[in-house]
């Protein structure tokens, strides 16, 4: 491995979408691409890829990465302070510029866990935060339950298309279809 | 404790709630839709028919004494990770595992399969390790540490450090025992 990095630095997630494509996301904004089946990564940072808002000063501002799933020429990646990220791809999977995903909510929890299968995405949290697309992430709902406000969700699954399921703290297991 | 869901009528979208009876920390769904599941403790859970029945099928196995992080499988073969380096390797879509030897000792935190050998897992301390047979044996392939000259003299740390040949962790502000501090300025 090339790269140099702080020795404090936590990996979270590894997600292969093909064979040689693939990626892991970690703290400090760090994201690592591999087209060659992991033979070599490359290191990504929302610092140095082009997005549409940018309030860091520097790496240790940026927020801890603890998912990234890709379908298509988009991925998505977050975790802390409730961030979310849609990655453009290239035809490679090489992300070439992000966008902050913005709900029409208040989003502080921490996201933990994504899945994507098609257009439906999946996405697991904090404090009972259970998200879900049908449309590639244009448009994310979110699931309202007391029941579960107080609980964590660090699994969440594409079961197929139009259908996630939520997995977390107490057994709590919520699926939600189309 | 029951182990039914129910269906409700949401505001948006369809939702069964689904008791499933332990926290979840690793979760992976196989292709022919049964579902495993990852906790405290090393347990692991295979459970079949979640969608379809009111009593799905459950079988649980204590898989060491860890947390399981992570799950990963390709058909009927999957690998668990999990803190101080767990892995498991199971050959029968999760019904049975046994652990393997691990190349590091820190937390693993995710696990993926590239193909049906290619295994990856990735974790604390910027771990990545790969298997090349399906998860039965490991290559530690971790980012390379940034040996700083002013992290490794000075006897004040300013954050984490690890000591690479014993494993143990110093913490902000602790300050490095002589020996230690000697042995690592050596590396650099």
């Amino acid at each position: 491995m090339k790269i140099f990095i702080r020795n404090d630095v936590i990996l979270n997630d590894v997600y292969f979408r093909s064979p040689q494509i693939g990626y892991v996301a970690g703290e400090r904004g760090n994201i690592f691409y591999t087209d060659n089946g992991g033979k070599s990564f490359m290191r990504i940072n929302l610092l140095t890829l082009p997005g549409d808002e940018n309030e860091w000063m520097d790496e240790s501002e940026l927020p801890s990465l603890f998912f990234i799933v890709a379908s298509g020429n988009i991925a998505f990646t977050g975790g802390g302070n409730g961030y979310l990220f849609r990655l453009k791809l290239n035809k490679s999977g090489r992300p070439l510029s992000w966008q902050r995903v913005k709900f029409p909510w208040v989003m502080e929890e921490t996201l933990f866990s994504a899945d994507m299968k098609g257009d439906t995405v999946c996405i697991a949290g904090a404090y009972g935060t259970m998200l879900y697309s049908f449309d590639t992430g244009v448009t994310f709902h979110r699931v309202e339950s007391e029941e579960f406000a107080v609980r964590w969700f660090r699994r969440a699954a594409a079961l197929r298309e139009g259908i996630c399921l939520f997995a977390g703290e107490k057994g709590a297991g919520v699926i939600v279809s189309e | 404790m029951g182990f039914g869901w129910i269906i409700l009528a949401a505001v948006v979208g369809l939702q069964a709630h689904v008791n499933l009876e332990m926290d979840i920390h690793a979760l992976y769904t196989l292709s022919s839709g049964e579902i495993i599941v990852g906790g405290k403790e090393g347990r692991i859970c295979y459970l079949k028919n979640i969608l379809t029945s009111k009593n799905p099928e459950k079988r649980c196995v204590i898989a060491g004494d860890q947390l399981i992080t992570s799950l990963s499988f390709h058909d009927a073969r999957g690998v668990a990770v999990g803190e101080g380096g767990t892995i498991f390797v199971s050959s029968d879509k999760g019904f049975t595992w046994h652990n393997v030897r691990s190349p590091v000792f820190y937390h693993l935190l995710d696990v993926e399969f590239a193909d049906e050998n290619r295994v990856f897992a990735v974790g604390d301390w910027g771990t990545i390790i790969v298997s090349d047979d399906g998860g039965h044996t490991w290559k530690d392939m971790s980012l390379e540490k940034e040996y700083s000259q002013d992290i490794w003299t000075l006897p004040v740390l300013s954050r984490l450090l690890m000591d690479p040949d014993t494993g143990k962790v110093y913490q902000k502000g602790e300050e490095l025992p002589r020996d230690v501090l000697s042995r690592l300025t050596k590396k650099v």
